[in-house]
């Protein structure tokens, strides 16, 4: 270690900045964990804060509306799985089959752009758009708000974060893509294979280990839901099928400045995550020992 | 040579203690104050204000060295945003503060009492009278009094009500109905609002009644059944006991009008999702007819108007009868906020010189600061007529003001004072009618509890919930009952509890 150090110092350099980053902002805050076991309210002094062990969780769990907080988060983020998950796999794969190079770089251009906006203007374009009295759907005879119907709702989140982040997804899939050898599909044409079969039997393969360790990090991240998103878009007509764990901390901890429920919900979505990832590595590595990311 | 040393030590040490003594009785202090304001016009560094109110300060009270930093936030980041600076140990020196987190702050130390500055202030003292008393005694913990609270110069048109029932009277003439009286009339008005074209373009675009999430929802519909409904502190006397209005004898009849008028398509439904200021914006564009706000905002689309030449019109009406012949639009004379100090700011920030400064910012007289942090600069930005009392503004609108650091984002301690409406002014019509103490209703209980703060999801989040999927039919009207229970298992119980032994204590 010593030898690779001494010979290696500049990488090291390099790398310095990021780690400090890491430990300060994500490894130094995990000791205000330790407020989700105690009575902590806003402004509280520490004399007065006393060990409460796991009074928060058991409430947490006895109550009604973090269960529903709970079903949502899981409910939204397995949607958002099944279909927000592929659908960036499936832009790459159609982008990568068109010959046009130069619509081929427009479209990449116009399909990258929703992503840089920020929730806030998305929320009012949609808000705009489905008004059942200004907006384009009053002339598809569309009478009831998208946004006061809790079903509609959930499906609107999960179409509205495809069609923001879809196209940047398809960077590093495309990227996986670029990285096949083309003499794969030069073979796979001499044997007479079609579009489709070369993209089953060649690229989806060869792509398989980037969409896994995405699958992987994205399960890590299964309760998170995307908090700006249900935080611009719900309201009280939704919010027992919309709210999410983030909203719910947000609401609790932040507004109503109960630190010590909100540290022990966002606690709890942690614990879940990373023990996720943890599961879904270990399955993904008895499938193939050479996948997985640890 | 040693003597000499130490001769010269000796001068040096007290030269240094004598300048210490001087710079600490000039100890320049910045105040940080917050204001649940949205006022993007207001400068950072506080404009032509600052520099006013320094020079004041200086020659009337004989202040020097002193500063102010005013952050302003609006709505729910407000509760945010003060929450994480309290967090943070960055406490502001001087906010505002609302009854349910009035009693959390003063059990943990973050806010003083302010008796003893009181006391020196004869100005708030002779304007905290009958209902501004109230006020100052509502926020009181233990014997001791910690909110500095809104107070009014003497007139009926500086009452507290400054809200009720707007209607596009515009849109009465062209179809030939008069104002709404009874809560049917008020049906019919929307129901020809939403079906017989009253802006004339031929189009179906007009709903009868419109709103936003923060606005009024409703309560002059909940006064026609004699119910006060303006927020959380919300409460109702029924056989001689505090129940809070949400849970009141009556409160499902008015759900069943208001569904009932949703099916029929007279209520706009973006109502339920969109902000004040989209609302109004819609009101402007003559989306639906009648909203229920403030006679500040009926003003606001009188001013967007006028000079397009169309005639458009609206005013605020008496709220409408019920079938018992009830009727009243929620006034709560007895305010539900308060400024108040930090600790952090009352130990090390001379409390009493910001005491003095908000005491001057009351004084009416001409070495006073009322007219200028009101009004801004005489003669630039309004002129004063003592003959008649009567204050014109020379500005177009406020945000003038605004931008030059003056009203209401320095405002620390207001004073209602409407001079400056005239007796022909449409504002001082709407007045007329929203200060008429016939047409107010008011809440039984005007004071706070702990179980307030323990549980805020009650109204904002329960009872929200409800009313909405109520009313816009996603849920029966019989699912009131669920409310009801869910209420007092979550918490309602012990808030009513602890409200009844707080008015039984009074």
């Amino acid at each position: 270690m010593h030898h690779s150090f001494k010979h290696y110092w500049q990488l090291y350099l390099l790398a310095l900045p990021a780690v400090v980053l890491m430990l300060t902002y994500r490894y130094l805050p995990m000791f205000g964990l330790s407020l989700g076991f105690t009575n902590y309210r806003v402004g509280m002094s520490f004399d007065r804060v006393s060990w409460v062990g796991l009074k928060w969780f058991q409430q947490m769990f006895s109550n009604k509306t973090f269960l529903n907080v709970l079903w949502n988060t899981v409910y939204i983020s397995m949607l958002k799985l099944l279909f927000s998950f592929p659908a960036p796999i499936l832009l790459a794969l159609l982008l990568n089959e068109m010959d046009n190079q130069w619509m081929k770089k427009r479209f990449q251009t116009m399909i990258y752009l929703p992503h840089f906006l920020s929730w806030t203007i998305v929320a009012g374009i949609l808000f705009t758009l489905f008004s059942t009295q200004t907006g384009i759907v009053k002339y598809f005879g569309m009478k009831e708000s998208i946004f006061l119907n809790p079903s509609a709702f959930r499906w609107m989140l999960v179409f509205s974060d495809i069609w923001k982040d879809a196209g940047w997804g398809t960077i590093i899939y495309l990227a996986a893509i670029s990285s096949i050898s083309p003499e794969y599909y030069e073979a796979a044409m001499i044997d007479g294979a079609t579009r489709s079969q070369r993209m089953r039997y060649i690229t989806l393969p060869c792509i398989s280990s980037t969409v896994v360790v995405l699958l992987l990090l994205k399960l890590g991240n299964v309760l998170d839901a995307g908090f700006d998103q249900v935080f611009m878009l719900s309201n009280a007509a939704v919010l027992d099928s919309a709210d999410i764990i983030d909203t719910y901390v947000y609401r609790i901890g932040m507004s109503q400045g109960k630190f010590a429920v909100g540290t022990a919900a966002g606690l709890f979505k942690s614990v879940v995550g990373c023990s996720l990832v943890f599961l879904a590595n270990r399955a993904v590595k008895l499938a193939d020992p050479e996948a997985g990311i640890m | 040579m040693k003597k000499s040393i130490f001769l010269l030590l000796a001068i040096v040490m007290m030269c240094s203690m004598c300048f210490t003594a001087t710079a600490e009785a000039s100890t320049p202090i910045t105040y940080t104050i917050m204001q649940k304001y949205a006022y993007p016009e207001y400068p950072a560094d506080g404009g032509e204000a600052k520099t006013v109110m320094q020079e004041m300060w200086e020659k009337n009270l004989g202040i020097t060295d002193t500063d102010y930093n005013i952050l302003l936030f609006a709505g729910s980041d407000y509760d945010t945003k003060l929450n994480t600076l309290i967090a943070s140990g960055d406490i502001p020196d001087y906010f505002y503060c609302s009854l349910e987190q009035f009693q959390t702050f003063v059990r943990n130390g973050i806010i003083a009492p302010i008796d003893e500055y009181v006391a020196d202030m004869p100005h708030y003292n002779a304007l905290r009278v009958d209902t501004a008393q109230q006020n100052y005694d509502n926020f009181t913990y233990e014997g001791k009094h910690y909110c500095f609270t809104e107070v009014e110069l003497p007139g009926e048109l500086n009452r507290a009500g400054t809200g009720g029932v707007i209607v596009r009277t515009d849109w009465l003439n062209k179809l030939g109905l008069a104002e709404p009286v009874t809560l049917d009339d008020m049906h019919n008005v929307l129901h020809a609002f939403r079906y017989d074209d009253p802006d004339g373009n031929g189009a179906d675009d007009t709903y009868g009644i419109g709103g936003s999430v923060v606005s009024k929802m409703f309560s002059s519909v909940f006064g026609a059944y004699g119910i006060y409904m303006n927020g959380a502190t919300s409460w109702m006397l029924q056989d001689g006991k505090l129940v809070h209005s949400t849970v009141a004898d009556g409160v499902k009849d008015v759900l069943t009008v208001l569904q009932q008028w949703y099916k029929e398509d007279l209520i706009d439904p973006d109502m339920f999702i969109i902000e004040d200021q989209q609302a109004q914006s819609k009101y402007i564009a003559g989306n639906f007819g009648v909203w229920e706000n403030t006679v500040w905002s009926a003003n606001n689309a009188r001013v967007a108007w006028d000079g397009a030449g169309d005639g458009f019109l609206c005013n605020v009406v008496a709220p409408p009868t019920g079938p018992e012949g009830k009727m009243g639009y929620p006034v709560n004379p007895v305010k539900s906020f308060g400024y108040v100090m930090s600790t952090k700011c009352a130990e090390t920030k001379d409390p009493a010189r910001l005491c003095k400064i908000l005491d001057w910012m009351l004084n009416l007289d001409a070495d006073g600061g009322f007219m200028t942090v009101t009004y801004g600069l005489e003669g630039t930005h309004y002129s004063y007529d003592p003959q008649t009392d009567m204050i014109t503004y020379l500005t177009n609108d406020f945000s003038e003001l605004y931008k030059a650091g003056f009203s209401n984002p320095i405002r620390l301690l207001p004073a209602t004072d409407r001079r400056w409406i005239a007796k022909d002014d449409p504002r001082a019509i709407d007045f007329s009618i929203s200060n008429n103490l016939d047409n107010w209703i008011l809440s039984a209980f005007s004071g706070s509890v702990p179980a307030m703060d323990e549980y805020p999801d009650l109204f904002t989040g329960l009872w929200t919930t409800y009313f909405t999927k109520i009313v816009t039919g996603a849920l029966p009207v019989d699912a009131y009952d669920e409310y009801v229970k869910e209420f007092y298992e979550q918490g309602g119980q012990e808030m009513t509890d602890q409200a009844n032994e707080a008015l039984a204590a009074m």
